[in-house]
């Protein structure tokens, strides 16, 4: 994993940053850091879900030097905020597992359909492989997006008019308009 | 023989002992009555009466707070007390700059008086009694509960705000350490901590190490 390249924010050594703040207003800020850290942390890994039993264990939330972590209480409380801004769905109804979107499905939809008309995609059918792991997908961002983000993507791209999706089990796969 | 003689004397204290509730008893009731009828005609009993009546009530240690607020707001036992208090407490307090808790001030009095001590409801009650009698010293309550007592002149703000030159100095803080630091017990280094918290100076680090405190860099930075 790329933890190693990625760079903390100070708050993340201070010791403070762990504990939920009861000040109203120091409260917003260290909540406002820890959405800023959850986005980035999951942009520059390529992560596109957060699994809460994985997730305290993981660096983001533990940081050993200091030997502090965030409890599941207060992580549970900074993702009810970044689901009530649109940058996480849960996946199962126990809250387990989310989506983290550090770029919205509507925007991931515009950036394939970029893609698309470059290469001449339109009109044709890919394979949501194709868009993913394919060749011609090799420098673009949306490479190795996670297939329910993706399909979300899709989706919102369709929406729009601008693709219809084939969900054949066998052989899924997007039309583009 | 000898126990038979101490068996006696022990029952016919308890005699006594029955027959000196049964009195007291009466006088509850009566007490009680006196206070039904100070309610049903409340314009035409002087403020004086009251308070006389009032008395009546501590030496028989029968608490009746409805009516006892209702007319007159303390007793003249603990306007006294309170004036005493002012006056013996002015040194302890310049000592221990300016705020004690309760609790400290109840050991000094009652150390102090070696007899005829003081309930602990009688020195709250005095001590309620000081802001309306214009005392230099006042009753206060934190938010958690915590009462003290401060001279007139503590500045809760600015003594609050020495901390925060020692916090600076030293990185972080428990209410221990800074007590040992300031001097001040730790009960109120730490209501000096949280009132620092509440004016978002300070943030706190809740861990197995204890509740550190730290300067407040998410506001500013």
């Amino acid at each position: 994993m790329a933890d190693t390249s990625f760079e903390w924010p100070w708050q993340y050594s201070f010791p403070p940053f762990f504990t939920l703040q009861p000040n109203s207003d120091t409260k917003a800020k260290q909540f406002e850091a820890w959405k800023h850290l959850i986005l980035d942390y999951h942009k520059i890994n390529k992560k596109y879900v957060l699994d809460i039993t994985e997730a305290q264990a993981s660096p983001l939330f533990s940081n050993k030097t200091i030997n502090r972590k965030l409890n599941l209480e207060t992580i549970y409380l900074i993702l009810d905020d970044l689901q009530k801004q649109g940058n996480v769905e849960w996946i199962d109804k126990q809250r387990q597992r989310c989506y983290v979107f550090w770029r919205t499905p509507e925007e991931w939809g515009k950036l394939i359909y970029d893609w698309a008309e470059r290469n001449a995609l339109i009109n044709t059918v890919c394979t949501l492989y194709e868009i993913t792991s394919g060749d011609d997908a090799e420098n673009e961002e949306f490479k190795g997006l996670e297939s329910g983000v993706l399909k979300k993507a899709l989706a919102a791209l369709a929406q729009d008019g601008h693709a219809e999706l084939i969900l054949d089990p066998d052989n899924e796969g997007v039309k583009f308009f | 023989d000898k126990n038979e003689a101490t068996g006696e004397t022990i029952s016919e204290a308890f005699e006594d002992l029955k027959a000196l509730m049964k009195m007291a008893k009466e006088m509850v009731n009566l007490s009680k009555m006196v206070s039904q009828k100070l309610k049903e005609k409340q314009s035409d009993i002087t403020e004086d009466e009251t308070i006389q009546f009032k008395s009546y009530l501590l030496s028989l240690g029968i608490s009746d707070p409805v009516t006892k607020e209702e007319f007159g707001s303390g007793s003249a036992f603990h306007t006294e007390l309170a004036k005493q208090l002012s006056v013996a407490l002015m040194k302890p307090l310049q000592e221990a700059g300016g705020i004690l808790s309760l609790t400290e001030v109840y050991c000094r009095v009652n150390r102090a008086r070696g007899v005829e001590l003081i309930s602990p409801e009688d020195l709250l009650n005095a001590c309620l009694m000081l802001d309306k009698l214009k005392l230099p010293i006042q009753l206060h309550q934190f938010d958690s509960g915590v009462m003290v007592l401060r001279l007139e002149s503590y500045d809760t703000a600015s003594e609050a705000l020495k901390a925060v030159d020692i916090l600076s100095e030293k990185g972080s803080l428990t209410a221990d350490e800074l007590s040992i630091i300031s001097k001040a017990t730790v009960v109120i280094a730490k209501e000096r901590l949280l009132y620092l918290e509440k004016e978002g100076i300070v943030c706190r680090d809740d861990s197995i190490e204890g509740l550190r405190f730290y300067p407040n860099r998410f506001i500013s930075e």
